[in-house]
This record gives structure tokens, sequence and C-alpha cells, in this order.
């Protein structure tokens, strides 16, 4: 990232290569279109590329910062009624096979298939309510209030489940425990 | 319910991205109540952004189309690349008298001939612009929030102009303004890094070199716009480093020009 942050392309690039994947993946689970999600990948990536101060070593990984532009925006995008409208048509659309960049996959596959391993035994070590309400919420678009009303739980439940999931979660990829 | 488990909850919850905004002001209060020198708040809002950061990595890649790749980075970058118009009309506008109301007494544009060489380059540096039909211009770093024609413009109108000693061939000079960080290089005649390198700018204050941009000359053009402070620095080198730039040099420098107090 500093070397993002001092204008290197090359920086940039491969930073877009290890990243894109699962920014575009994050993206289209929570918006459901392809068109819609490569826009968020854009406009996050550009937000790297022209405010990289955003970025504070100090306070966490770059992939985690990267994903949660990605993740903030793809939530907006669905918390407009608009979109949510356009979502609802097109969920159940197939987005198809498309043509990969094979350089891309490539760059990809250093070091994150070991991640996603780690984050999804994570997951999988919580209780099935506390992920169902993790799982609605970040990569479902959905706020706390409509999460309760959906699972027919109070509001405080849904609070709390996600309060302890993520101590659980922490514990388990960070090796944090309070 | 301690209050750092109230701001935990609410954190978790934010980070997820589903606070309503009624909570979403309830967690203000509390942290704005805490301050901001609260280490404890300081540690949930950065764990569990963390923590939420990583649950993205649990789905399967989704690699981008080449199309949609390819056309982000274009977007992305394309502070560098769309701005081929821009640059060009704004180089062009660079005159020789420009110049030469501005060159100082000193001799601070070095190499005898710095008005005739300026004209030189600065009409080579269009008519490259002009002959690369908005496809290559070198290599051009524009800082965060300006165009590249404003860049560029502030960049050139009224600048002093001082001439790189060349080790290998080609001819490069910077300009600057008394007071301005506003700096920039152009040039060339210059050759092409070997492989899998580029150039790259240093400040040398003493004995240390400062890293400034790394850059690639296109058809023998170079442009480069940056912000640097030249107050207390001796020299400007430029060395030939691997791609994505050094932060000391490894190399020896192929281009210096001295900086004048």
């Amino acid at each position: 990232m500093q070397r993002v942050a001092r204008g290197d392309e090359d920086a940039f690039r491969q930073l877009f290569a290890r990243y894109s994947g699962t920014a575009n993946a994050l993206a289209f689970r929570i918006v459901r279109q392809m068109h819609l999600a490569e826009d968020i990948v854009q406009e996050a990536f550009l937000a790297v590329w022209r405010k990289p101060e955003g970025y504070v070593a100090d306070r966490g990984s770059v992939r985690s910062w990267l994903m949660s532009l990605v993740h903030n925006r793809a939530v907006d995008l669905v918390r407009r009624e608009e979109s949510i409208r356009r979502r609802a048509a097109e969920v159940a659309s197939d987005p198809g096979e498309p043509a990969q960049d094979l350089a891309t996959q490539v760059a990809e596959q250093v070091g994150l298939p070991e991640e996603r391993a780690a984050v999804r035994s994570a997951l999988s070590d919580i209780p099935e309510e506390q992920r169902r309400v993790i799982e609605l919420m970040y990569f479902g678009g959905l706020s706390q209030s409509m999460i309760a009303d959906r699972l027919a739980i109070p509001l405080g439940t849904v609070k709390s489940r996600s309060l302890l999931a993520m101590r659980r979660m922490r514990k388990t990829l960070m090796g944090m425990e309070r | 319910m301690n209050d750092h488990t109230l701001i935990e909850e609410l954190t978790a919850v934010r980070v997820l991205g589903g606070l309503d905004d009624a909570d979403f002001r309830l967690l203000g209060e509390e942290l704005d109540a805490h301050g901001p020198a609260c280490e404890e708040c300081r540690v949930i809002e950065e764990s569990f952004s963390e923590v939420a950061g990583r649950l993205a990595f649990s789905l399967d890649s989704m690699p981008l189309t080449e199309d949609a790749g390819g056309r982000i980075m274009s977007s992305v970058l394309g502070e560098a690349a769309d701005v081929s118009e821009d640059v060009k009309a704004a180089v062009l506008q660079v005159d020789e008298d420009t110049f030469a109301e501005e060159r100082p007494a000193t001799g601070r544009g070095r190499g005898g001939r710095p008005r005739a060489w300026m004209r030189v380059v600065a009409a080579g540096v269009a008519a490259a612009l002009l002959l690369a039909g908005g496809i290559g211009l070198g290599y051009l770093t524009i800082p965060r929030g300006e165009s590249a024609q404003q860049a560029v413009a502030r960049c050139v109108s009224g600048a002093t102009v001082t001439r790189f000693s060349a080790e290998n061939g080609g001819q490069l000079a910077y300009t600057s303004k008394s007071g301005s960080t506003d700096v920039c290089v152009v040039g060339s005649g210059v050759r092409p890094p070997p492989p899998g390198k580029v150039y790259q700018l240093w400040t040398i204050s003493g004995k240390t070199p400062s890293p400034g941009p790394t850059f690639v000359p296109q058809d023998g053009t170079v442009l480069v716009t940056l912000r640097a402070n030249l107050a207390g620095s001796q020299l400007m080198a430029v060395t030939i480093e691997p791609s994505g730039g050094s932060l000391q040099p490894t190399s020896d420098p192929v281009f210096t020009a001295p900086i004048e107090a």
C-alpha cells in the first residue's frame, strides 16, 4: 500500500489482481447483479487509488480495509429502494460463466486459499443461529431490524447473536479473547 | 452490561452493515462519551472491522471478466491514461517565452542553452503527444485531486529550468518555482529502461536520498509532474530500479541535476 500511495501503478495492478476476484464475489453476493457488482468494484478500487491515505496500517489489514470499501458500497446500494426492486427482479437470473482473466486467477491464488479455509472454518465454528444472522446481515445486506422481522426474533437477540458470533470469530481468526 | 459491552455489541452490528439509524446515533454518543483516546474502544473497532473484512474471503473468488477488469483498470488508472488530450493541450500552451522570462540570472538553467533546449523539448513533447494520438503520453504522475491539464500548466508556467547531466544519452530537465513544491520533469530521447526496470527520481540531501516517483519513457518522451519540497536538497538524480521502485537506490544515477537554493 505504501507503493500504491506513491502512485505506483504496478503495485496497484498487483493489488487489483490479488483482491478483485474476492471483491467482485462479495459485491455480487450482496447486489446480485453482475454489472452492479462490477461498478462497486470499480468504485472501491478507484477510492483506493485516489485516497490511499484512507488505509492506516496500524488499524488492520489491507484486505479487510479493501473489502470494507466494497461492502459499504454494496450495502448502501441494496438499501436503496430502486436497487432492491431490480435485485428482486433479477435475483434468479444466472450470470453465466464469464471468460475470466487467467492472470488475475493465478495472482489471486497466492496465499488466499489458506485465508478462505481459515475464514470458512471460523464461520462453521459458530452456532447456526448466529451464523444465520451474520449471513443475512453481512452477505444479505439486511439491517438488524429487517433480520428481526425476517427471523421473527427480538431485535435484542439479533444484536446479541451478532456480538457473540463476532467475538467467536475474532478469537478464531485473530486469537483475541476478551 | 458494562459500558464497553454496549459499544462492542453496537460495533459488531455496525461493521456487519446492519446498524439502524437510532443505534448508529447511540453508538456515536457512547463513543463520544468515552473520548477518542479510549484504548478499549479502539481495539473493539479495529478488531471487529478486521474480522468483518475477512468474512469476504469465505466466498469463492469471482474473477472479473477480461473486459470488466480492463475497463476498471482503465477507468482507475485513467488518471494517467485518459488525460492525453488534456496533457497535449497543456504542453502546447508552453512556449519559449514563458521560460525565457523566468530564467534566472544565476544560470540555473544549466547546460548553456536551456532556452533553446527547452524549446526543443517542449516541441518534442508536444510532437510526441500529437504523434501518440492519445494512446501514449509517456509517463505522467498527477497529484490526486487535480486534472492533468491543471497539473502540467501549473507546473511549467513561469518555471525555471534545470538540465540534468546524462550518463546514457537523452535529454532531461526539471522545472521549479521559488516558493512552490510544483516540479515538472520533462525529457526526450530517453532510452527505455531494461525489461522489468523503471526510472526513479530521487532528491538527495547531503548523502541521504529520498525516493520519488518512477517513470518509463514512451517513445523517448518523459513527462512527470510531482510535488516535491526541494529546500534542503542539493541534488536531483534518476536511477534505474526494479519495477515498482525502491526505497534506496540500487544503481548509480544515470541523470543528475543540481538543486540550487
